[in-house]
């Protein structure tokens, strides 16, 4: 897994005797996907590659962070229209984009294997607040997280000129996080 | 009998009695598809406009582009086939005027079937929603099956430039629609009044299982 600057700057900024322990992502058990409709057609996709750092302790929460990475021209709905368009300009644009970027500010408890990470989802260069809600079972060295939230695809600018007003593809679209890790 | 069935078949000065297999499947396989495609492609463009009716439209354009290019293939097929081989030739009994309608038809039937799906081609590849006036890079799976390639150059161009392409193309695109109908219609017209006034086999030796009205070469 390659760190990038962001990730090196993150584990540098957290005291060594602080840090919760790094988690590492099972890919086969986990998916990062995404669900809209599509010209009255409900559509689901997922990013075949992406990668994740994660320090959680749930008994320390200042100090656990997320940032996950998504190779966008891995974005892929199993259409053929859908995904030649998401690889367009006008949608993921992986020529000028080929990442998008999701860093946790804080995670606070929200209940019993609740909380909530409030973070910055970076899409072709567009950055917004992001609150992804998600329930975690830590069972001893082996950890599963899930979580989803809605985001506006218009404001992270896919599809912001040739379908402004959602006449084809909806504005509303899903993100769902399965993730299984191990310390 | 078998010596006149040799001397057809090796004699390539003497003009068919009928079209050929090959020009009759391919006359009325693109037919059918002009018959589709020209209300297929006026309800689209209206319809393209109307939020409700978003999942027909686009499953409408998806068809339309497959059919369109299909099209395009047959006819380039249909003109290299006319160009590479022997066709009948026109009655005996027509006046010159009839016959040089007869061929410029022909020649505008030819440009129509070619130009009808070059101008849609060269309009779906600006990617320009025309109708709407937005960027618009649709891709064109064909059938459902495979990507088709669009025209190269037209989606790195500007705005400025692909929305004037997409908008000539299909102005053209529009009004040879029009020159479909006009020229299907006297093309059609054309045929019957062979067949029922003439009474020759016009229409007959493009018609499948047909044998061609009086004493041809087969039909003796």
């Amino acid at each position: 897994m390659k760190r990038s600057p962001i990730l090196v700057l993150l584990t540098l900024s957290v005291p060594a005797a602080a840090a919760p322990p790094a988690w590492t992502v099972i890919p086969a058990q986990s998916r990062v996907g995404f669900a809209g409709t599509h010209a009255g057609t409900a559509f689901t996709g997922s990013f075949g590659q992406w990668n994740a750092a994660i320090r959680f302790d749930p008994a320390d929460l200042g100090h656990s962070s997320v940032t996950v990475q998504f190779a966008t021209a891995t974005a892929k709905t199993g259409d053929t229209f859908r995904d030649s368009a998401l690889g367009q300009e006008e949608w993921f644009d992986p020529t000028h984009f080929p990442r998008a970027t999701f860093a946790t500010r804080t995670i606070t408890a929200a209940g019993p294997n609740r909380y909530v990470a409030d973070g910055v989802l970076t899409i072709k260069g567009k950055a917004l607040p992001v609150k992804l809600p998600f329930q975690l079972q830590v069972n001893g060295a082996a950890a599963r997280m899930e979580g989803s939230t809605t985001v506006d695809r218009i404001a992270f600018g896919l599809g912001a000129k040739s379908d402004p007003n959602a006449q084809w593809v909806s504005r509303p679209i899903k993100l769902t996080i399965q993730v299984a890790a191990r310390r | 009998m078998s010596t006149d069935r040799v001397a057809a078949g090796s004699a390539p000065a003497r003009p068919r009695s009928r079209y050929s297999a090959v020009a009759i499947v391919l006359h009325w396989t693109i037919a059918l598809g002009i018959l589709l495609m020209v209300p297929l492609g006026w309800w689209m463009s209206d319809a393209v406009t109307d939020p409700s009716q978003a999942a027909r439209v686009f499953q409408a354009y998806q068809l339309h582009k497959s059919i369109g290019l299909s099209i395009l293939v047959l006819s380039m097929l249909r003109l290299l086939w006319r160009l590479t081989h022997r066709f009948p030739e026109l009655p005996q009994h027509m006046p010159m005027w009839e016959k040089a309608a007869a061929r410029a038809s022909h020649i505008l039937l030819y440009g129509l079937i070619l130009l009808m799906p070059l101008t849609g081609w060269l309009y779906v590849s600006a990617g320009w929603n025309a109708a709407m006036n937005l960027p618009f890079p649709a891709p064109t799976i064909w059938f459902g099956l495979f990507q088709w390639p669009h025209l190269p150059g037209l989606a790195e161009a500007s705005d400025a430039t692909r929305a004037r392409t997409a908008g000539a193309a299909i102005t053209v695109h529009a009004w040879l629609a029009w020159g479909a109908v006009a020229l299907v219609a006297l093309h059609a017209a054309a045929a019957l009044k062979h067949h029922l006034f003439d009474r020759d086999d016009v229409l007959a030796r493009m018609i499948p299982g047909l044998r061609p009205r009086g004493p041809g070469p087969e039909g003796a």
